[in-house]
This record gives structure tokens, sequence and C-alpha cells, in this order.
């Protein structure tokens, strides 16, 4: 059985892009924090256990109360917390980023398990709103964000249905990614934040206070890491599975040193990325891979491997990127 | 008389029991227990067997191997489960779990415990720690843990082991007497939701979303392919195309739904099937139908799952494990186990195992082990008078999937043209051939992962 | 002296704490901790539970083993999981090579398939060892991804080409023959993988401290441009180091298909090369420690599940509980370097 011919369409581009967006959005929203928390000096390893402590408390949230602003707000507040820990040890206590970063990543796993473990999760829910009928203590999914179209743009073939019928989720991240762009290379702040990653001495004896930015810029990292979780589960796999951010904490790492510390260019990368998550099974469909399509679903880690290759390549010719300070632990010299 | 002296046996060890001082207390509370958990039971299950049942002394004699070992269980019976997901509201987890409640509320005296989300691989170490707890009966509950199922029902002759969707087990003679297998069979509900498909689809192409490419998806797939083609082409004369993706994953809503989508995008799939643990195939048929403007249908797995999609809903696949879970509670109470591989059908555990006309079938209600859900009056009702039809005959197992009769009289060719069932020589699929299928009928247009 | 002394209370504090922290988690949903703990400890005393709790520690003390080498030269192997999924290809290739051929004597199967799950889980090693050396690629992220396409090659292979025909198209293997099989210690249900184990410790204990690459792979981890100066080739040592290192944790994955499964199949390892960095650094990179550590943590994996039988306690308790210990024992390192400040001040 050869690969059949199938005409794709216009539609089917509209489609494909729209996936794209939003398989690259989880990443896009925790790739951006992690940018700022590299940006000054601190490599945080603890994406991965902070999104999926993002998304399991937005579970719990949205299923508690139905209300998915709050459940967004409280995995970004719990995700914040987790890049406090990380911050503590790694500023104040100045340790191994990398390890610390590490046993983030498996306390959130570990942590979101055990909170949505069914019988530990009745008892959650029930604490949150004892009204809630036992029924639906024990459902697994939520409804998902609905998508707003917007108006006259969303008409536009193929980019219409690809970025302007979405939900709120991937508007704030066009938003975001603009914003925080501008912030970082276009004011004051933001020029500070980049110094503290080059040079903290430097930095320090400018009068600007190292500790404050790395604190800021890394618990910035965890309200987006945890962003990252919410949308991953109420705005994309509204299913609440352990362990469901599958790695994508770490694809993100790999995104932020693609993008060259950058975030208009974590945005392309991102959707690069999304791309060929949404393209995986869109090819297998089309009849590609299909006597082995384990090796369709090795596509987003080989492109990974291959991207940070391409890229070290690229960063030792032209000498660019890397914060001169990053996972150096900063100590002032009294 | 057998009776009276197995009685006699029961008095005496009863007696014995009482004497000890500690054992005294021990068995008071028990026999309460047991009575509160048996009235429980009684009203929340309204079963019919008689109440006196859970206050009785039960004396259990293994011969399985080894010395002969006699033990009361005045404290009740102990069975425990082994899940591979988490218990929740859908999926193949859920639906061992409810088999589960529906067991020990039909059979008084018993009390289950289970250990979920176990890894494969880690089986063992969670059945060690079942038999720690006391369990007589471990019911492991995913093909993955058959070797440490067998493993352990060698190691401990003295308890009894159910695997759940194996091959091994005593009665195959490839595991020690003391472990069944046991399994609820899917096919021929695929069969009849192919048979809704077909009397519905605009566009004669199916999408399938599968989990692995195991023998048992394989033979959903083909049985879903055959009952679409059929009523397909009796409508139209032309015939299905089926499009497969494999997920690689028993359970995974994110991949899901990517695959759906991509089959009603890229193949103009309008129906789509699924093996997987979720409804995000239902829930995106959904979609597509109510936010969309695409009609799109899908299907129950397991469970009633007419909530996700109630706009898409076609028919379905449901399953209750109960009564297969019952009668092992049944066997290892009275002594009376026998090593056993069970395949629930059509027709298996109902009250009634007799063809029923079709305006009397008991299609699509609950019953037995396994049932389709209700079909969508969208169907014309010629196709849903066919439905039952088949189900009651298949009951009687006098209409068979694979065989000519559930291909239009024609002989069943996979994909590469070969005549697989000519209903000469290989008049149906038996169960050798239903459980080893590693190809493919020619409606589908996928080839299967080599 | 007083240091080594602080360093050890610090370690065994860390440890305490996250047993108290643990007990509050299992307090919180209702149990009773010291319930809790007293069901952990009875998966040691129990023969039968015993026996499973040291076959799940023998892959992670190897896996462990191998990250004390490319943590000591400063190379943060996060593989070993996928290095153990290569470790349990190469081993079953081995069995599977000698069934269909006939042409390995049974007495020299193990050590073929010792040698082989030791390249093959090596080589796969070399990969992110060599990308690190030449060209600075961040090996954290290519050993992790490296980890996925490990695991989903195995998935192919037993789905496809090795796949038991026999075995009703289910993804198994054919079951390994006795002889590729890890005896168990006669008159125990302990596997004897943990003496490889003690016998490992003592190779990687006389390579790291007795050798010259174990001493270049000291001066690699203190620093790397320090290496330089001294003419050390960064490469030369990376590529070994990961050898050895991927080596072992190759050598896990042979201990699970031999020691845990008998035969291999689809998600042999459910994350035993993560619970080893955890072993590791709790072990503060010494291979004295990382055995006992290693295989106690083999238990608290099997404790996970008898936990949930007894007290419905979930699973991913456990590994918070890893967690933890993983969390405090990095913390108290400033408390000990803390105490070293202040007994130098005094002296």
């Amino acid at each position: 059985m050869g690969a059949e011919v199938v005409a794709v369409g216009v539609e089917w581009l509209g489609a494909f892009l729209s996936s794209t967006v939003q398989a690259g959005t989880v990443l896009l929203l925790a790739a951006l924090g992690e940018t700022y928390a590299e940006r000054s000096g601190i490599l945080n390893l603890g994406v991965e256990g902070m999104m999926i402590v993002g998304a399991a408390f937005s579970y719990l949230i949205t299923l508690a109360t139905g209300n998915d602003l709050l459940a967004i707000l409280v995995a970004m507040g719990m995700a914040t917390l987790l890049a406090l820990i990380h911050a503590v040890i790694s500023i104040s206590f100045r340790l191994n980023q990398i390890v610390s970063g590490l046993a983030i990543t498996l306390f959130g796993l570990g942590l979101s398990g055990y909170l949505t473990f069914p019988d530990v999760r009745v008892g959650i829910l029930r604490a949150i709103n004892p009204s809630l009928p036992m029924s639906m203590a024990y459902r697994q999914s939520t409804p998902k964000l609905p998508d707003i179209s917007i108006p006259l743009l969303s008409q536009i073939p193929v980019i219409g249905p690809a970025f302007f019928r979405q939900n709120a989720i991937i508007y704030a991240s066009y938003v975001l990614t603009v914003l925080l762009w501008w912030f970082l290379f276009k004011t004051r702040p933001g020029l500070n934040i980049r110094s503290v990653g080059e040079n903290p001495a430097m930095a320090d004896s400018l009068g600007i206070n190292v500790y404050l930015i790395r604190y800021v810029a890394t618990l910035l990292g965890g309200a987006l890491a945890g962003l990252a979780g919410a949308f991953l589960f109420i705005g994309y796999q509204p299913f609440w599975v352990e362990g469901m951010t599958a790695g994508r904490g770490f694809v993100a790492l790999a995104l932020v040193i693609f993008a060259a510390w950058s975030p208009l260019r974590v945005m392309a990368g991102a959707y690069l990325f999304g791309g060929v998550e949404a393209l995986q099974f869109r090819l297998q469909v089309l009849g590609y891979g299909t006597t082995a399509p384990q090796f369709l679903l090795m596509l987003p880690y080989v492109t990974t491997i291959i991207v940070l290759v391409a890229l070290s390549y690229e960063m030792i010719r032209k000498k660019i990127g890397v914060p001169a300070a990053l996972a150096i632990p900063y100590a002032r010299e009294e | 008389m057998a009776s009276t002296s197995k009685d006699a046996e029961r008095k005496l060890l009863t007696r014995r029991e009482f004497l000890g001082i500690s054992g005294t207390a021990a068995a008071g509370i028990a026999v309460a227990t047991a009575v509160a958990g048996g009235v429980i039971g009684y009203f929340a299950g309204q079963t019919s067997a008689p109440a006196a049942g859970p206050a009785k002394t039960f004396t259990k004699t293994i011969t399985a191997a080894g010395p002969t070992k006699t033990i009361t269980a005045a404290r009740g019976l102990k069975a425990g489960y082994i899940y591979v997901g988490p218990v929740g509201d859908y999926g193949w987890t859920h639906a061992h779990d409810e088999g589960r409640k529906w067991a020990d509320s039909h059979v008084p005296g018993w009390k289950s415990t289970y250990v979920e989300s176990v890894p494969e691989a880690e089986a063992s170490g969670a059945i060690e720690s079942l038999i720690s707890q006391g369990a007589e009966l471990v019911i492991t509950t995913s093909f993955g843990y058959m070797d440490a199922t067998a493993d352990a029902a060698a190691k401990h002759p003295d308890k009894y082991f159910v695997h759940i969707s194996g091959y091994k087990s005593g009665a195959a003679g490839n595991a020690t007497q003391n472990m069944s297998a046991a399994f609820a069979e899917f096919y021929q509900l695929y069969y009849l939701c192919g048979l809704a498909a077909g009397a519905v689809t605009k566009t004669g192409i199916m999408g399938y979303v599968a989990a692995y490419p195991t023998p048992e998806v394989i033979r959903h797939i083909n049985a879903f392919a055959l009952g679409a083609n059929y009523s397909y082409r009796k409508r139209t004369g032309k015939d299905i195309k089926a499009y497969v993706v494999w997920l690689f994953s028993w359970f995974n809503p994110g991949k899901t739904r990517q695959a759906a989508m991509s089959l009603v995008e890229e193949r103009n799939a309008d129906v789509l099937a699924f093996t997987e643990d979720s409804p995000t195939t239902l829930e995106v048929a959904e979609e597509y139908t109510t936010k969309k403007g695409r009609k799109v249908w899908s299907f129950s797995h397991y469970s009633d799952m007419r909530k996700y999609g109630p706009h898409a809903h076609l028919t379905g696949q449901i399953v209750n494990w109960g009564p297969i879970y019952r009668d092992f509670y049944r066997m290892v109470e009275t002594d009376s186990w026998e090593t056993v591989d069970i395949w629930g059908r059509i027709g298996d555990f109902v009250p009634y195992r007799w063809r029923k006309p079709e305006d009397k079938s008991t299609c699509c209600k609950p019953e037995g082990v396994v049932y389709p859900a209700p079909v969508n009056s969208v169907v014309p009702s010629e196709w849903t008078t066919l439905i039952k039809q088949r189900y009651e005959d298949m009951k009687e197992l006098i209409f068979e999937p694979f065989s000519l009769e559930g291909n239009l009289g024609e002989p069943i060719r996979d994909q590469d043209g070969k005549v697989r069932i000519d209903g000469k020589i290989v008049p149906r699929a038996d169960h050798d051939m239903l459980w080893s299928m590693n190809w493919f009928v020619d409606y589908v247009k996928s080839p299967i992962p080599k | 002296m007083v240091t080594r002394w602080v360093s050890v209370a610090v370690s065994i504090g860390a440890v305490l704490l996250a047993v108290f922290v643990t007990a509050m988690l299992f307090w919180a949903i209702g149990r009773d901790p010291i319930e809790a703990y007293a069901v952990i400890v009875h998966v040691f005393v129990d023969p039968g539970l015993l026996g499973e709790s040291m076959a799940r520690g023998v892959p992670i003390v190897l896996a462990t083993l191998g990250l004390i080498v490319a943590f000591r030269m400063n190379f943060w192997n996060i593989g070993a999981e996928g290095q153990i999924y290569l470790g349990m290809f190469a081993a079953t290739g081995v069995v599977l090579w000698g069934a269909a051929s006939h042409m390995l004597p049974p007495a020299l199967m193990m050590p073929t398939m010792v040698v082989t799950a030791f390249s093959v889980g090596g080589i796969w090693g070399l990969i992110p060892a060599f990308l690190r050396a030449k060209l600075q690629v961040n090996e954290v992220l290519t050993t992790l991804m490296m980890n996925y396409i490990a695991m989903l090659f195995v998935d192919y292979l037993v789905y496809g080409p090795w796949k038991d025909p026999h075995g009703h198209g289910f993804p198994l293997t054919i079951p390994f023959p006795d002889y590729a099989l890890i005896p168990l210690i006669p008159g125990t249900t302990i596997t004897s993988g943990v003496i490889a184990c003690v016998v490992v410790a003592i190779l990687v204990y006389y390579v790291l401290s007795r050798t010259k690459l174990g001493y270049e792979i000291r001066v690699v981890g203190e620093s790397a441009s320090a290496a330089r100066y001294a003419g050390i080739s960064y490469m030369q040592v990376a590529l070994l180091g990961m050898l050895i290192s991927a080596g072992l944790a190759g050598l896990g994955g042979l201990s699970i298909v031999s020691g845990i499964i008998g035969r291999l199949r689809p998600r042999a390892s459910p994350g035993y090369g993560y619970t080893a960095i955890i072993v590791a650094f709790l072990s503060e990179l010494n291979p004295w420690i990382a055995v006992p550590a290693g295989l106690i943590f083999g238990g608290l994996v099997t404790a996970g599940e008898a936990l949930q039988a007894a007290l419905r306690i979930p699973f991913s308790g456990i590994q918070v509980f890893q967690a933890l210990i993983f969390l405090f024992v990095i913390t108290g390192e400033f408390l000990k370097r803390y105490s070293l400040e202040v007994s130098w001040g005094r002296r």
C-alpha cells in the first residue's frame, strides 16, 4: 500500500495551521517565561514540573468551580511557588541550577499525580466546593475553553481560521509575545535584565539589584509555565492525564536556545514545533510512514536534537547568543 | 451425602475457631461486618440471591498444589484488582471498576480493594502487595500483566488469579490451575456499529482511531469495516473506504484529537470509530457537527458516552464485567474453582439466551457482558431492524460477522486480494483466527504496521 | 573531619525532613502516617516483597553508578532512561539471535548479553558526549530527547519485527530461556544481580580513584578550562566517561529484561533512569553509598504499589517522597558549605 495522493486544499491548510498554533501555544508560553529567566542568568529545568502543576491545578479548579479564570490564576500561582523554590536555591543559596531544576520537575510530576489521584482529588474538590456532586468529582475532563472568532480577521482565507478562531489564552499569547519582546529590548528595565544575565558584577556596580531582578524573572518564568500548563489543560486537551506534559517543558527549553533568547523568535520556533506535532498524524493519515508510525512519533524529539545541533553550530560560527552569566550563581563581593 | 459431611466439617472448625479466645472477638466482628456488608449489598444490588448467604461461615479446601490447606472465611473473602489507569468516569479502567462494584454488590460477603494506574512493568510488585493484604482472588485487568500474573499464580498455589485480555490460563495449559483468563469481546458489536455507520454515511469513508496494532484492535477494525460496507453497498452499490490512524497509546486524548481531525479533514471521513480510552473522538465529531457545520458521527466505547456528543452519537459498544467477576467470586467462595478461559460475547451471561423476534429484541438494553449503546434515531428503521436481528442471531451464534453472510455473500479478502474466508474450507472465523488476526479486510485502505 | 560528620548529619536530616513532610501529605488526606511507614518497612521484611524490591533496585543501582561517572565530570546525563532501553534492546537482541541461530552455547549467553548491553548502551551515550564536546550542544536536552526516541524505538521492535510469532500478535518478544535469566541467590528470594551491583561499584570506585581516566574525570569535573591547561582532551574524557556511564545504564536495562520481566515488552522501565538521578545525588556521587541507596529506592518503588493496596495512597505519593529527598539533599548542600565556611573561619 503506497501513499495515496489526497487533494490538500486551502481548507486543509487552515485547519493544519490552526492545530499548529494550538500545539505551539503550549510551548510558546512556557518558552517566553524561560526566556526571561535565562536572560537574567537563571536556567530553570523545572519548566516541565511547573507546567504539569499548572495543568493539575487548572483541572482541579475548573472541576470544582467551573471558573476558568480562577483556574488559570491558581495554576499560575502554584507554578510560581515552585519557581520560588528554584529561585531560593539558585539565587540565594547559589547552588547548582541544573540539579535544582531537575528536582523541581520531579517534584512537580509527583505532586500533580498525588493531588489528582481519584481518592485525594475527591477530598480536595469537596473542600473547595462542598456542594459538588460526587459524580462530578470523578470526572476526568472539563469543557474546553470556547473559541472566539474575531470579526473580519477570521474571514481571511487560511490565516483567519488559523490565527483568529482561537480561544482567549491564544489571543493573550500574541499580545504577551509582542509585549515581552518590547519590554526586553526597548525599555530600561529590560536592558537591566539583559545586563544582569551578561555581567552581574558590572550591573551590580551600576546600582542594579541583581538578586531582585533574577527573582522577578524566575518567578515570571514560573507564572508563564503555569499559564502554559493551564492552557494545555483547559485550552488544548481538557482531559486530565498523569504526566500529560509529556516532555513539552523540555522541548520549550530547547526552543529558548533555538530562539536565541528573543521572544519573537520564540514564537516562530513554537509554531515550528507545534507544526511538527500537528503533522504527525496528518502524515499517517496521508499514508506516509504507516508501516512504522513510531518513527513519526519520534519527530518532535528528533527535530529538537537537530535544531539544537544546527543552532550550536551557528552559535559557534557567529558567536552570538548565550547570556554570558547563564547558570552561574552570583555572589556579591563584600 | 457429601454436603452433610461438609456441613459437619464446617461446624467443627467453626467451634474450634470460637473456642480460641482471640479468635472469638475477631470472628464476631468479621461476621457482623459480613452481615452488614451483605445487607448493604442486598439493598444496593437488589439481588435475588438468598439473604442468608453472608452470615454463613465458609470453609474452603484448596487442592491446587501441595498439601491440602483449609481456611475459614468467616471474615469475608477479599478480592484485589489491578488497574492500568485511574478510576475515572469513562474508559477501560472505569468499566472494570464498575464491574468490581457490581460483583461486590451481587455476592455478599466479599470485600474488594484495587490498585490503580499500575505501570505494566510493575504488576508483580502490586500483586505481591495485594496478597500481603490478604487477597484470596487477584484480578489483573490489562494485557501487560499476563506474565506477572502467571508467575504469581505459580508462586502462590493457595491463591486464585484471573487475568483479563490475555491467553494464559490453567485451562489453556500454559499456566497453573489457579489461573483463569477472561475477556469481554467487542468485535460483534463493532460489526453492528459498522451497520449503523454504513446506513448514515454520505461520503462512504470511515475513519478509525486505533490504539495499537494488536489482534484485538485489528479484528475490531475489520468487523467495523465489514458491517459498514454491508449497509453502504446495499444502499449505494459502492464499497466503503476505511482509514486507520495508530496512536501507539491506549489513552491519549491529545493525540486522539489530532488523529480524529486528520481523518475528517484529509480523508473526508464522516464516521469515526475508535479504540482509545477517552470520549475524545466522539467530542471531535460533536464539534464538527455542532460548530463547524460538517456532519460527523461517532460512538460510545466501554460505557454510554452520549453526554459527550449528543448530536454525533450513533451507537457504540458497552461492557459490564460484573457478571464475569461475580462468577469467579462464587467459584472461590463455594470452593468450586475451575480454571477457565472466558470469552464473553453477545448472548453470554444473559438471562434468556435464545434469540427473540426483532420487535421483542432486547438489543441496546443492558444485558450480559457486552451490548450495544442505544441506536440514534437517524438510522433508518430498516437498518435498526437489521441491527436487532443480527444481535438476536448472534446470541445463538447463528450469525457471525466474519462469514460470507456478513459480507453480502462474498468471500472475505484481505488487502492483498487473498481470500481469507471462502465459505467452504473456512466457513467463518474461529477463535484462533480471531485471536491472531494480523490482516485487514480489503475495505481498509491503511496498512498494518509491520 | 568535622565537616565530614556535618555532611552525613545534613544528609540524614534531609531524609528525615522528607519523611516528615511526606507524613504530613499522607495525614492531610486522612491516612495514618505511621501505618503508611509501617507498610513501607514491611516491603523490606516480607520475603516476596523483598525479592520484588531488590529486583527493582538492581537497575536503579547500575544506572546510578553510571550517572556518578558522568556527574563527576560535570556532564549532565539525564539520559539513563534511554540508555536503559538501549541496554534492553541489546540484551534481547542477543537472546533472539542466539535462539534463532543456535550459534551461542548457553554458557556464553549471559557474558555475551553483558558485553552487548554495555556496548550498545555506551554507544548511545557517545552521541550526546560527542555533540557536547564538538559543538557544545546542551547535553541535558539531547540526552532527555533521546530517552523518548529510545523508548519509541523499543516500541517499534516489540510491535514489529521482534514480536513473538506464537504470541497471538501481542507486543511481546519470546520468553527468554532460563540460561538468559538472572538467577536468584540460592535459598532466598533475592536476585543475584545484587552481587553484580557490588562488583560494579568496586570497579567504578577503582576507575574513579585509581586510574588516569578517573583523575581526568575529576579535573574536567572541577573546571573544564583547568583541564585544558593540564593538557587533558575534553573530547576524549567525555567520550570515555559517557561510554562507561551509559554502558552501566545499559546493564541496568539488561537487569530489567533478564531479572524482572524475562522478555522484552514496551515501556519496560517505569522511569528507573530518572530515579537514578535522585539516588546519585542522595549518595553524594559516592559509589559505596549508591548500592544500598539504590536498593532502598527499589524497595520504595514496590512500596508505592503496597501503599495503594493497603491504604489507597497513590503511587505518586512515593514519587513526591523521592523528589522531596532530592530537594532537601541538594538544599542541604548549602548548610554543608556554610558549616565549611564556619569551621574554616574558626581555624
